[in-house]
């Protein structure tokens, strides 16, 4: 069993539709976000081309951040994933300067704008590093990672790679799925289609 | 209510959720939510206030409204509503009609739907641009609409057609999200819009791609048309709206080539100096390729999955008294919005009204009833909307929150939201035809629904034509289908509306002459034009150079995103996390040449008013013009910078695209 999510640039409009699913379902505070979407823009106007790339914790094989992590809190569990012990974790942010997709954010309890409540369980994190998990207890729970589910365009795609029939599997391997950063060695688990 | 989640059976989402929507227990739970009845107490808008209950606050409000209504006519109380979705307009225009007031009116109106719908009853006698058939057509033209960020579902349609193969064209001032996905982009200069169309028409024509045997059988005063789009070369056109000429060429060729095709409109089309001109031209072109009541072109919406109810009829304005019906504030000028025509139901002027309430001419306002609307924001010109709504003598507002509006009112009413509520959804925009029954699952303090709230007020106001509760309502519009909602909600709760072709093609359309009328008989009768024709914005580089040597950029308002609807949910923790602040787009050479850096605070100005925002310098603009968002509060209300003096011909419309503005860096 080897979790993978196969995102298709093509599809994805840059809506923030998953960023916002992401933020809701895992109640993280103000300023953080385990998934989010970046606007990449070439050329002078009129001829402009603009690609959205959705990023997350690409879930690599060889993942830095748990070998430069001191204390143990960063760590992969039983489903094969990348997970931080919260308990563990004393924000040193080793793992933050690791991470070669800037995956992981310092949660220092922000303060929303006025007139905006605060999330209290995104505070009850503050002083530790957060990042995305694939929803580990969502697949758990035999649902898909929320940013799945929610994308009005069914741009990503979560499975097994192990399994060759599976959609992940088909794809990566037929539409010529791409990870981002190979020269960074870390092997993520992220892979992306419909790259222009 | 914990969570909601997208289901892709759904026949209308197909699991397409907006994070809206998603977002719905930040808003049902929100601990700001007004939750009982207020009073004012002290002066206007210094927010001191007193609880009270719903028979104190409503008792109130009615005689308040029954003593202006006996002293001054009920002209003299205006009943106002923001958007809506649902079936409860019905309901406020018939409690306004009842309660005898000519004045009701609605944030938008004139600056939404009303110009396009006339435009499209007078071309087809009906509305087929609001249905493009996406699912089968070849070809899409989005004319200044960014569907990824207002409206998923159908969102979701257009990209699985782009991903079948489907070409996509674009009309967009900035490189919007749908934009960034197309075959083809069409920067045009904001407010320009007719003189682009009428270029696609001039190549279109000269290079015989109409098509002719569609023209011949179904359309009316082709001739003429062609005649008048002759001056509209492609050359001209692109020296109007700052397009290149190559693009426009190529873009005329690819719909009308390419076939079916279909066009995706939306309140763009309404927010121009000439919005009847725009949506009668994008109705032409739909027309003459022969796209109109085709499978993949512009259909008609089903009437299956509607209510059979005469709106008109439902809304009961022969209860207004025929001296007060003369009175409609507007009619005189706009006549297109506010008399008994083809196209609309009739309703009151908003900027004649506020010109009422501040001069006390023809007559004046003395008293407004604002249901599901925020003027202050939503208005033109919002230093003079704010000084209409403080001269008031009596003011209610019903609203989930203390809203700009509500901060100046008399009495506020607390109203539920979408979730706390039983209803029935059957607008063709919202649910593509479908019927849907809204069940409630949850109660938030003594806050009711608006349909209900106009049950007690109506009953207290001894209104007649209302019900004794919210369900026989439901039940009562319900009867023509023999179902009742208890028996509607226990099943599915849908009733979907299967689209027809060709009918009209078959029966006639529903013009005065059967045909497409590209030549508008209708129009020419009441006193219009009727040929299309281009009018340069009312400020301009061309019509008003002077004025452009203060103000160099073009200016488009009303960018929305996709975490907020209008004026509402700037106060929900998910949806303000993504988008924290309103943004300027603006060219990356035009930023740098005014020391402007991506998030920098910046100040946009007109003659009426300044606006601060923060900007986002990108190459997916012109670099004379800029993109401001609509509906942020305060400093950021992109109304101080709009003038409600200069309005359409005929409807009224105020122009919200393409006026003239400076910009510099906030010190």
């Amino acid at each position: 069993m080897k979790y993978a999510m196969v995102i298709d640039l093509d599809q994805c409009v840059g809506c923030e539709t998953c960023t916002i699913a992401c933020k809701l379902d895992n109640e993280t505070g103000v300023g953080i976000k385990w998934g989010r979407i970046i606007e990449a823009e070439e050329g002078t106007f009129p001829d402009v081309r603009r690609a959205f790339v959705p990023l997350l914790c690409m879930q690599c094989e060889d993942a830095q951040c748990i070998s430069v992590c001191p204390t143990g809190a960063s760590y992969r569990n039983s489903q094969g994933l990348v997970q931080i012990d919260y308990s563990k974790c004393v924000g040193c942010k080793y793992c933050i300067i690791a991470c070669p997709f800037m995956a992981r954010q310092f949660n220092d309890a922000r303060d929303p704008p006025l007139g905006v409540p605060r999330v209290a369980a995104g505070d009850s994190r503050k002083g530790v590093v957060e990042k995305c998990d694939f929803c580990s207890d969502r697949l758990a729970a035999g649902r898909e990672p929320v940013c799945v589910e929610s994308c009005p365009y069914e741009a990503r795609i979560f499975g097994d790679l192990d399994d060759a029939n599976s959609r992940v599997g088909k794809l990566v391997a037929g539409a010529g799925g791409v990870t981002l950063k190979p020269d960074a060695g870390s092997r993520p688990s992220v892979y992306y289609i419909g790259v222009r | 209510m914990k969570e909601i989640t997208p289901d892709r059976s759904d026949p209308v989402s197909q699991g397409a959720v907006c994070p809206k929507g998603l977002a719905s227990a930040q808003l049902l739970y929100h601990p700001d939510r007004l939750t009982v009845p207020l009073i004012r107490e002290g002066p206007r808008g210094e927010g001191k206030w007193r609880e009270s209950t719903w028979d104190e606050a409503l008792d109130l409000v009615a005689e308040k409204l029954s003593s202006f209504a006996r002293e001054s006519g009920p002209e003299s109380v205006v009943m106002a509503r923001g958007t809506n979705r649902g079936s409860w307009i019905r309901v406020f225009n018939r409690f306004a009609s009842s309660f005898g007031t000519p004045n009701w009116a609605e944030s938008g109106g004139a600056q939404c739907y009303a110009p396009r719908s006339l435009a499209q009853t007078v071309t087809f006698g009906g509305r087929a641009l609001e249905w493009p058939d996406l699912s089968n057509s070849e070809c899409v033209l989005v004319w200044g609409t960014n569907p990824p960020a207002t409206w998923p579902p159908k969102s979701r349609k257009l990209m699985a057609a782009r991903k079948r193969g489907a070409r996509l064209i674009v009309v967009d001032p900035v490189q919007s999200l749908i934009a960034s996905k197309a075959d083809a982009w069409l920067p045009v200069r904001p407010g320009s819009d007719v003189a682009l169309a009428l270029g696609f028409l001039n190549v279109i024509i000269t290079e015989r791609l109409y098509d002719e045997e569609y023209v011949r059988k179904y359309c009316i005063g082709f001739d003429k048309l062609a005649q008048k789009v002759l001056e509209f070369t492609p050359k001209k056109a692109s020296e109007i709206t700052w397009v290149n000429e190559k693009s426009i060429v190529e873009a005329a060729r690819l719909f009308a080539k390419t076939k079916p095709s279909c066009i995706e409109v939306a309140c763009t089309l309404d927010e121009v100096i000439d919005p009847i001109q725009l949506s009668r031209v994008v109705s032409i072109l739909a027309s003459v390729t022969g796209n109109v009541d085709v499978r993949g072109g512009n259909v008609f919406p089903g009437s299956a999955g509607q209510l059979p109810v005469d709106s008109r009829a439902f809304s009961l304005p022969d209860k207004i008294p025929a001296e007060s019906k003369e009175k409609r504030l507007g009619a005189e000028l706009y006549p297109l919005l506010s008399k008994n025509l083809k196209g609309n139901e009739p309703m009151a002027h908003w900027p004649s009204i506020i010109d009422s309430v501040l001069t006390g001419k023809p007559y004046p306002v003395r008293a407004m009833f604002i249901m599901g609307g925020n003027p202050m924001l939503s208005l033109a010109n919002s230093g003079k909307v704010r000084e209409a709504l403080d001269k008031l003598e009596f003011l209610s507002v019903t609203d989930l929150f203390m809203s700009k509006t509500a901060e100046m009112a008399d009495v506020v009413l607390p109203a539920a939201s979408w979730l706390e509520q039983d209803g029935i959804v059957d607008s063709t925009q919202a649910t593509f035809g479908t019927l849907r029954v809204r069940r409630k699952v949850a109660t938030v303090g003594e806050a009711l629904s608006d349909i209900e709230i106009m049950i007690r007020l109506a009953r207290k106001l001894r209104l007649g034509n209302f019900w004794d509760s919210e369900s026989d309502y439901l039940n009562y519009i319900l009867k023509p289908l023999n179902i009742t909602f208890e028996v509607l909600k226990s099943g599915n709760g849908i009733i979907e509306a299967p689209v027809v072709y060709g009918r009209r093609l078959e029966e006639g359309f529903r013009t005065p002459s059967g045909k497409i009328e590209l030549y508008s008989s209708l129009l020419e009768e009441w006193g219009y034009d009727p040929l299309p024709f281009y009018e340069e914005p009312h400020q301009s580089p061309y019509s008003t150079p002077e004025l452009a040597r203060s103000y160099p950029f073009v200016m488009t308002t009303g960018r929305r995103v996709i975490e907020y609807f209008h004026t509402g949910l700037r106060n929900i923790p998910v949806l303000r996390d993504v988008a924290p602040v309103p943004l300027l787009d603006i060219n990356r050479s035009t930023a740098e040449s005014l020391g402007i850096d991506e998030g920098d605070r910046v100040i946009v100005e007109t003659p009426y008013g300044s606006m601060t925002l923060t900007a986002k310098p990108t190459e997916g603009i012109h670099p004379k013009v800029v993109g401001v968002p609509h509906g942020w509060p305060d400093d950021a209300n992109d109304n101080q910078l709009t003038d409600n003096t200069t309005c359409a011909v005929g409807i009224g419309t105020t122009p919200l695209r393409g006026m003239l503005c400076r910009v510099r860096r906030a010190p």
